[in-house]
């Protein structure tokens, strides 16, 4: 008897085993247990003892994915090395620590540490894209809004945002500029900067009015334009109104903070990026990449993930989705230059903190980084605290689900032991 | 029973083999074949969709909206393009 369910947020058609919304990202209110108190008690004790077993064992704080001018593999000539500018890109080794949902950096109190962070937070918006970033002045950008699912306004709500300085939309699909308009006609906004790429769907045309309704100034950029963000400038790497699919217009922005840098690059395909690498070529690296296009094959093509050289890649793509987000080939590509992996999907939220020497991932979810077998090995896991598991790690289905539970269960299910969401860990196993 | 609809919707973009349409006035979007649309469909057509069963059955480019939003939207553009939301009462 086959079935289907629909989201109760955009109604779109689900399997019946979804958690998630493929559509809208949302997780859906299907309760699948219910603890009882004594359950409860019993989970509780024995998550306390596990984190006091834990605390013994691992030295200093490993859960949380950093890295440091003092881990990194430093050298001389790699800083004489550096292009033209001043700027040294750091290089460090990836790691495959899995990241905390806890931080260790103090959420913007740069007091604390006497240090200016930048923070930029890839925001689990579903299938789509929405990146806010809080400079250490309080200066504010969202670059995209996902879908008008609500989840961008209510994350940057949560965040304490009250206000967007720079509002960019990179190019005008609806799972770009969907939630920008529930931005612009709930927060004020200083400025939006676009391409100019028009559309012809309702969704393009609410941006237009609430654009209008809040009187916000509207500026259209250039490749070798900048956006000013407080005492930062975006550098506009791409930006091409008259391309022929909507896709190849997006905005690609280059942040740069200190030593370290940022590359944000919409929806750009390889139309767009054999254009840059003609034109803009050497302005092109950056630490850390917001993959295209969810993590598309028709982006990230090798010669432009050879020219970025990214130590992280991030890519936002909804559980799930119907288009195979992100496809194997691209993350394939992401680990042969060497790039540690993380996505929306995976992760939920993901956070940079950077003092602009150092930076500091923290995810959502508490889960390794995105790798493929056959590809590289990413890096050594010796101070990983829980290697990733498979069914095949258990002799029985209840072994398998034991440990599923005491993991957080179908919530987190970091080890992806329930494939199919139904809340039952390796299912074939006896 | 089978039950008959039809709807507005406009292509938002194609993903692979589907075209992502944003369907009705909430612009909810839905996930189509590819191979169901016109060969000649583009980003940016409006369509008439026939659902059958809440099942997407048939899809048929509708220019005259097109046309009609294209230059409802480019005049709107203008007004932002040239300032002119900024100033005054709106």
């Amino acid at each position: 008897m086959s079935r289907q369910t629909s989201c109760s947020f955009c109604g779109a058609l689900l399997q019946p085993s979804a958690r998630f919304c493929s559509m809208c990202g949302k997780r859906l209110a299907r309760p699948r247990f219910r603890l009882t108190c004594g359950s409860l008690l019993i989970s509780l004790i024995g998550f306390i003892l596990l984190c006091s077993v834990l605390n013994a064992i691992l030295p200093g704080n490993t859960a949380t994915s950093s890295t440091s001018r003092q881990d990194r593999p430093q050298s001389a000539a790699m800083t004489a090395s550096s292009n033209s500018s001043f700027v040294t890109q750091p290089q460090p080794a990836p790691t495959t620590q899995p990241a905390s949902p806890k931080p260790t950096i103090p959420h913007n109190d740069t007091a604390i540490a006497g240090k200016q962070f930048l923070e930029v937070h890839v925001i689990d918006v579903g299938q789509g894209d929405s990146i806010l970033i809080r400079t250490p002045e309080g200066k504010t950008a969202l670059i995209d809004g996902g879908y008008d699912n609500g989840l961008a306004l209510a994350y940057l709500r949560a965040q304490g945002i009250n206000h967007i300085d720079v509002m960019v939309a990179s190019h005008p699909h609806a799972d770009h500029i969907g939630g920008l308009v529930e931005v612009l006609n709930a927060l004020p906004v200083g400025g939006f900067w676009t391409s100019g790429a028009s559309h012809t769907t309702g969704t393009y045309e609410r941006l237009l009015d609430a654009i209008d309704a809040a009187k916000v100034p509207y500026y259209e950029v250039q490749r070798g334009d900048t956006i000013p963000l407080g005492r930062l400038t975006f550098e506009v790497l791409h930006s091409d109104p008259n391309a022929y699919e909507l896709n190849n217009t997006s905005v690609v922005l280059r942040l740069k903070y200190g030593n370290v840098s940022f590359l944000f690059t919409g929806d750009a395909e390889q139309a767009a990026e054999q254009e840059m690498l003609a034109t803009v070529r050497n302005q092109l690296r950056a630490t850390i990449l917001k993959v295209a296009h969810h993590g598309s094959h028709t982006s990230s093509s090798d010669q432009f993930l050879a020219a970025v050289q990214p130590a992280i890649a991030i890519y936002s793509a909804g559980r799930n989705n119907n288009y195979g987000h992100p496809h194997r080939k691209t993350i394939q590509a992401l680990q042969r230059i060497g790039a540690t992996v993380y996505g929306t999907d995976e992760h939920g939220t993901i956070i940079i903190t950077t003092d602009g020497v150092d930076y500091h991932i923290q995810t959502g979810y508490d889960r390794p980084p995105v790798a493929y077998p056959g590809s590289p090995a990413i890096a050594p896991s010796d101070n990983t605290p829980q290697r990733d598991r498979d069914c095949s790690d258990f002799a029985t289905q209840a072994e398998a689900q034991a440990f599923f539970l005491a993991n957080g269960g179908p919530a987190r299910d970091p080890h992806r032991l329930d494939g199919d969401g139904d809340g039952i860990a390796c299912e074939h196993l006896p | 029973m089978t039950e008959v609809h039809y709807e507005q919707g406009v292509i938002d973009r194609f993903e692979g083999e589907y075209a992502v349409i944003l369907v009705g006035q909430a612009q909810r979007p839905l996930d189509v074949a590819r191979a169901i649309l016109p060969p000649t469909a583009r980003e940016g057509d409006w369509l008439r969709i026939q659902f059958v069963d809440h099942q997407v059955k048939a899809v048929e480019l509708d220019p005259e909206t097109t046309a009609a939003v294209r230059r409802r939207i480019q005049a709107k553009l203008a007004r932002l393009r040239r300032g002119e939301h900024l100033r005054g009462d709106g």
